[in-house]
C-alpha cells in the first residue's frame, strides 16, 4: 500500500465522520429554528440516517485500529 | 425534475461541489430563505468543471475532499483557465497552514464544516462581496515553515505515489543527493520528520 493510499484512507474516514456530524448538527439546528412540518419530517429522517451511518463508520474505524494493533503485535487497549 | 425559477435581483447563485448527498440535502434546506440560490450540484471535480461552464454561478462552495481529488486542485484548474468566480472551500477539520494553501491555490475563503448554516452563509456573503473569508479556526502555518516550491510539490507527489529517491531523481532529472536535500527542505517546511508524515500533512493542508 503506498503512503498516498494510507494517508488517503485516513483522511477519507475523517471526512466521512465529519460529514455525518455535519448532517446531524445541521438538521438539528433547522429543527430548532424552523417551525415547518416539511422541514421537521426531513430533519428527523436525515438525523436518524446519519446516526446509523456514523455507527457503521465507528465500527470500521475500530476494525482498522484492531488490524493495525495486530500487525504491530500490540493488543488494543 | 428540477423546476427552473426566475432569479430575483437580490439572489446570488451558488454552485455546490459536495460528494455527500445528505450534506447536499441539508444545504438545500439551510439556504432556503437566504439570498443564495443553488443553481447546480456536483459530487466530483470532473462534474464541477463541466457544471461551472454551463451554470456560470456567482460563487462556488467547494468541499475540500472529493472522490477524484481535492478542492484546491479544482481552484487551481479554474484559475489557470481564467475563471475568477469567488470560491469558498469547506473543510472537515482545522489544519495548520490550510488557509495559506487555499490562498496560494486561488481561493477567497475557507470555512469549517460544522453544521452551522450561519457560518457557511456568512462566508459565502463575504466572498460574494469580493472579500476574503478565511476561517480563523485553521491555525496559521508555523513560523519557519514556508510554502513548497512547485518543484518540491512535484517531488512530494512522487513520494506520495510510493516512488524511491532514485526513481524521483530520474523523473525530475536530478541527482539522488539533490532529491535528499529537496526532501529535507520539504520536511522542514511541513514540520515533519518522515515521508509518511509529509504525505499526510500535505494531504491535510491541501498541498497535494
Amino acid at each position: 500500500v503506498s503512503l498516498d493510499a494510507e494517508a488517503d484512507a485516513r483522511t477519507r474516514l475523517r471526512h466521512d465522520l465529519h460529514a455525518r456530524l455535519t448532517v446531524i448538527v445541521g438538521y438539528a439546528e433547522l429543527l430548532r429554528s424552523r417551525d415547518d412540518e416539511r422541514v421537521r419530517q426531513q430533519a428527523v429522517e436525515r438525523i436518524l440516517e446519519a446516526a446509523e451511518l456514523l455507527g457503521r463508520d465507528i465500527e470500521a474505524l475500530f476494525a482498522s485500529w484492531e488490524l493495525l494493533a495486530e500487525r504491530s503485535g500490540d493488543e488494543p487497549a | 425534475l428540477e423546476v427552473e425559477r426566475k432569479l430575483t435581483e437580490t439572489e446570488t447563485t451558488v454552485l455546490v461541489v459536495e460528494d455527500d448527498a445528505m450534506v447536499r440535502g441539508w444545504l438545500q434546506l439551510a439556504f432556503e430563505g437566504s439570498e443564495f440560490r443553488i443553481v447546480g450540484e456536483a459530487s466530483s471535480l470532473a462534474e464541477a468543471e463541466e457544471l461551472i461552464e454551463r451554470r456560470r454561478p456567482a460563487v462556488l462552495l467547494v468541499d475540500y475532499r472529493l472522490p477524484d481529488g481535492v478542492g484546491t486542485e479544482l481552484v487551481r484548474v479554474l484559475r489557470r483557465r481564467g475563471v475568477e468566480t469567488p470560491i469558498l472551500l469547506v473543510t472537515a477539520a482545522h489544519e495548520a497552514g490550510f488557509n495559506e494553501a487555499a490562498r496560494a491555490a486561488g481561493a477567497q475563503g475557507s470555512v469549517l464544516k460544522t453544521g452551522r448554516s450561519e457560518e457557511l452563509l456568512d462566508g459565502l456573503r463575504r466572498v460574494a462581496r469580493g472579500e476574503n473569508a478565511f476561517d480563523s479556526r485553521h491555525p496559521p502555518r508555523p513560523p519557519g515553515q514556508a510554502a513548497l516550491s512547485p518543484r518540491e510539490r512535484e517531488a512530494l507527489v512522487l513520494v506520495a505515489a510510493g516512488e524511491t529517491n532514485r526513481a524521483i531523481a530520474a523523473q525530475l532529472g536530478v541527482a539522488d543527493e539533490t532529491v535528499k536535500t529537496m526532501l529535507a527542505r520539504i520536511y522542514a517546511k511541513l514540520g515533519v520528520r518522515r515521508r509518511a508524515e509529509a504525505v499526510s500533512a500535505a494531504h491535510e493542508r491541501g498541498i497535494l
